[in-house]
Parts: C-alpha cells; sequence; structure tokens
C-alpha cells in the first residue's frame, strides 16, 4: 500500500480537528447583557452577598455618563494584559472618544486573582462614592504597573498584592478621603452593586479579562486601538 | 537542511508562499480569540472594504511594536510555520510525500493556535482545560502562550528537517 492515501487521510483528519477545535473552543459572541441573572459561572474572590444599600445606579463610568456609545470593559486590577491595556489602547481610546464625549467605558469588576483582586475591584465602588471612580482606577492600574507587571514580575498577580492597607494609600493618593474609603472598604454598602456587576460577566458569556463589548460584539483581550476604533466608529454612525 | 531551504526560498513562488502563509498562520493565532468579531466586521458590517481588509491587518500591530517573549515566539512560530508549507508543497508537487512531516506539522499548527491569549487571564482557548485542572493560577500560566508557540516551533522544525532531506536531492539536480 503506498504512503499517499495515508498523506492524504492524515492531512484531512488533522484539518477536520484542527477546524472543529478551532470552532467549538472559540468563544461564541453573546448578546450584551444589561440583565443582572447569572447563567452559571460563579465568580472568583466574590464577597458575600449580604443586604445591604442599592446605589440608584451602581454602575462605574469613565466619562460622560450620557455618551452616545458604551464601551463595557470587564477587568481585574490584577490581571496584566488589563494593565497592557490601559497602559496603550485604553489612552488612545480615551484621548480621541471618551474625553471628546463620543464614548464612556462602564467597568464591571471580574475578580480573578485572589481575594485581594475582589477587595480592589470593591474599592472602586467605595470611589464613586466619593465621586472620584476614574482616579481610583488609574491609581490602582498605575500601581501594578509601576511596581510589578512593568518589569515583568507576573508573580504578582498570584500574590496578595492589594491588601486593604495598600489600597487605602492608592486611594489617598488618587484624592479620596482616608476614612470614608476606609470605612467602605470593609463595609457591605455596595456589595449587592458589586455582585449584580460581577454576575453580568456570565449573561455575557465572558471568561477572562480584559473583555470588552462594544454594541453587540465582543473583544477579548488587549488588542490594538484601531480595532476599538473601528467598532466605536460603527456605533457612533448608527 | 539549511542548504536546501535556502535553494528553495531563492525561487520567487516559494519564497512568496512562505511569506504568505507565515503571513496567515500569525494572523489565526492573533484572531484566535476574536474569531466572531473578525467575522461579524468582514461579512455582516456596514464597514467599506478597504476599512474591512485593514482591520484584519489591525492585530499585527502589537506584534511589531510590543517585543514581549510571546510576541516573538509567535513571530517565530509563523516564520518556520511558512517555510515548512514551502517546503511541504514543493514535496508534494513532485509526488512525494512523508506522513511523519505532515503528522508533525498539522500537531504543530494545532498547539501554534492554542497559543494565543494569555492562559492566566482566562483569555485563551487552553482556559477550559487549565481551570479544570486548576493551572490557571499556575506561575507558568502566564507564559503558556509562548511556551506553546515555542513548543511549536519545535514541532516545525523536526517537519522541516524531514520535508528537507526529500527535497534536497530533487533541489540539487535543479538549476
Amino acid at each position: 500500500m503506498t504512503k499517499k492515501p495515508m498523506v492524504i487521510i492524515g492531512t484531512v483528519t488533522l484539518v477536520i480537528l484542527f477546524v472543529g477545535w478551532f470552532f467549538i473552543a472559540a468563544d461564541k459572541t453573546a448578546a450584551p447583557s444589561n440583565s443582572t441573572t447569572a447563567d452559571s459561572a460563579t465568580p472568583v474572590a466574590t464577597p458575600e452577598s449580604q443586604t445591604g444599600q442599592t446605589p440608584t445606579d451602581g454602575k462605574l463610568y469613565i466619562g460622560n455618563r450620557d455618551a452616545k456609545v458604551t464601551i463595557v470593559e470587564y477587568a481585574d486590577y490584577k490581571c496584566p494584559k488589563c494593565g497592557d491595556f490601559h497602559q496603550k489602547a485604553g489612552k488612545e481610546i480615551r484621548a480621541k472618544y471618551v474625553e471628546t464625549g463620543q464614548a464612556k467605558i462602564e467597568f464591571r469588576p471580574f475578580p480573578l486573582f485572589g481575594e485581594d483582586a475582589g477587595l480592589a475591584l470593591y474599592g472602586s465602588y467605595c470611589a464613586n462614592e466619593q465621586g472620584k471612580f476614574t482616579q481610583y482606577h488609574d491609581s490602582v492600574f498605575g500601581y501594578m504597573w509601576e511596581k510589578y507587571f512593568k518589569s515583568g514580575n507576573f508573580a504578582a498577580e498570584n500574590e496578595s498584592t492589594l491588601t486593604a492597607t495598600v489600597l487605602s494609600g492608592i486611594a489617598v493618593s488618587a484624592g479620596l478621603e482616608k476614612n470614608a474609603f476606609d470605612t467602605c472598604l470593609v463595609g457591605n454598602s455596595h456589595k449587592t452593586a458589586y455582585n449584580q456587576a460581577v454576575q453580568l460577566a456570565a449573561s455575557d458569556s465572558v471568561t477572562g479579562t480584559p473583555t470588552f463589548i462594544i454594541g453587540s460584539e465582543k473583544v477579548v483581550g488587549p488588542q490594538p486601538f484601531n480595532i476599538f476604533k473601528v467598532l466605536v466608529d460603527l456605533e457612533l454612525s448608527r | 537542511m539549511l542548504k536546501t531551504v535556502g535553494k528553495l526560498l531563492r525561487k520567487p513562488q516559494y519564497l512568496a508562499l512562505a511569506a504568505g502563509s507565515a503571513f496567515l498562520m500569525l494572523g489565526l493565532v492573533l484572531w484566535s480569540l476574536n474569531i466572531d468579531l473578525l467575522t461579524y466586521v468582514l461579512f455582516q458590517s456596514q464597514v467599506d472594504f478597504g476599512q474591512k481588509l485593514r482591520f484584519f491587518t489591525y492585530v499585527y500591530e502589537a506584534i511589531f511594536t510590543d517585543f514581549t517573549l510571546q510576541n516573538i515566539a509567535f513571530l517565530l512560530f509563523s516564520i518556520l510555520f511558512g517555510i515548512n508549507m514551502a517546503l511541504f508543497v514543493y514535496v508534494l508537487r513532485r509526488r512525494k510525500s512523508d506522513a511523519k512531516a505532515v503528522a508533525t506539522s498539522g500537531s504543530a499548527a494545532t498547539i501554534g493556535m492554542l497559543s494565543g491569549g494569555c492562559a492566566a487571564c482566562g483569555t485563551s482557548l487552553l482556559t477550559p482545560l487549565l481551570a479544570s485542572v486548576g493551572g490557571v493560577s499556575a506561575g507558568f500560566a502566564e507564559q503558556l502562550g509562548a511556551i506553546l508557540s515555542l513548543l511549536g516551533s519545535l514541532l516545525v522544525v523536526y517537519a522541516i528537517f524531514t520535508l528537507a532531506e526529500i527535497a534536497s536531492f530533487s533541489l540539487a539536480q535543479e538549476k
């Protein structure tokens, strides 16, 4: 028996397996979710849900809330790729669209890297309470980038780096009032809003960070600015 | 092996094939996590044709500006894969083949495709597998993409070696 049929069969089999894996494993785009119903996934490091005050909005925005286009971002402050995004494409997006009032970023927590990641993300709501969410957000990402990720220290993502003490210091440097932030961080006043935001990730079929939703399309990973530009421009033209 | 590859790539059609294959493979690796997005923009959106072509190429920007281990590994794997494709087509056109080389090339391509994204961040095709064995929090998870690309590169080198052995006799006879 010649080798030729074997080669053809082997090649075809590999191609079929390859393509099949590709389409089975690739994330399917989910319709953007504004619902509060969780499908299945249990988020990591979610603070215990307890009855507390529910903010009237409970959403975290960077930019003008009335901006036409919403860029939903699921992120974790300890995620190196999220930090990468904020150092590169994120800055361009904010300069071109957010600061000009054309788009806003709706930040949603997706804790991946331990309890302290959840704490840092919860701190976003405490900062929002003082009207300084953007400053806090930039300061925490900046802290992780400068102290760890810029030098390639990715082990930090698995260590307890964003303790309450560290977060308190970051909050003060971001212009927040220390006592109010510290009290909020250990309290329950924003637990409902936090848990609701985390659960939206399941509805949006988000499995990692950073993940973005613009219109009905999902962008996974810290992609170059031009990819976001096409999507935002499409939304602006609608 | 190097002499054979060099001889082959001096032929313009095979150089073009190698370059094109490398370009496409790199694109596939980089787009692996956003295939739905790519499909939407290319086939469903109102974006004009020129912009659609450019959209496919945007994903390459980071590779040539951000020289991380992962990006370098992606580039190396893609270039080797391109050379492998050129050799493969040359050997196939002369009605010769080697099942080992074919199987190795296919395995390398699959491994290369899985190397995209960030396993530690959950944005990787391997995330479901890793999560099931608690591997997402492992120290190496952050660099898993680079590791897989390098592994894929090793497999491709083996495939190139095997195909080059077959091709060397034919190439030596050609002027």
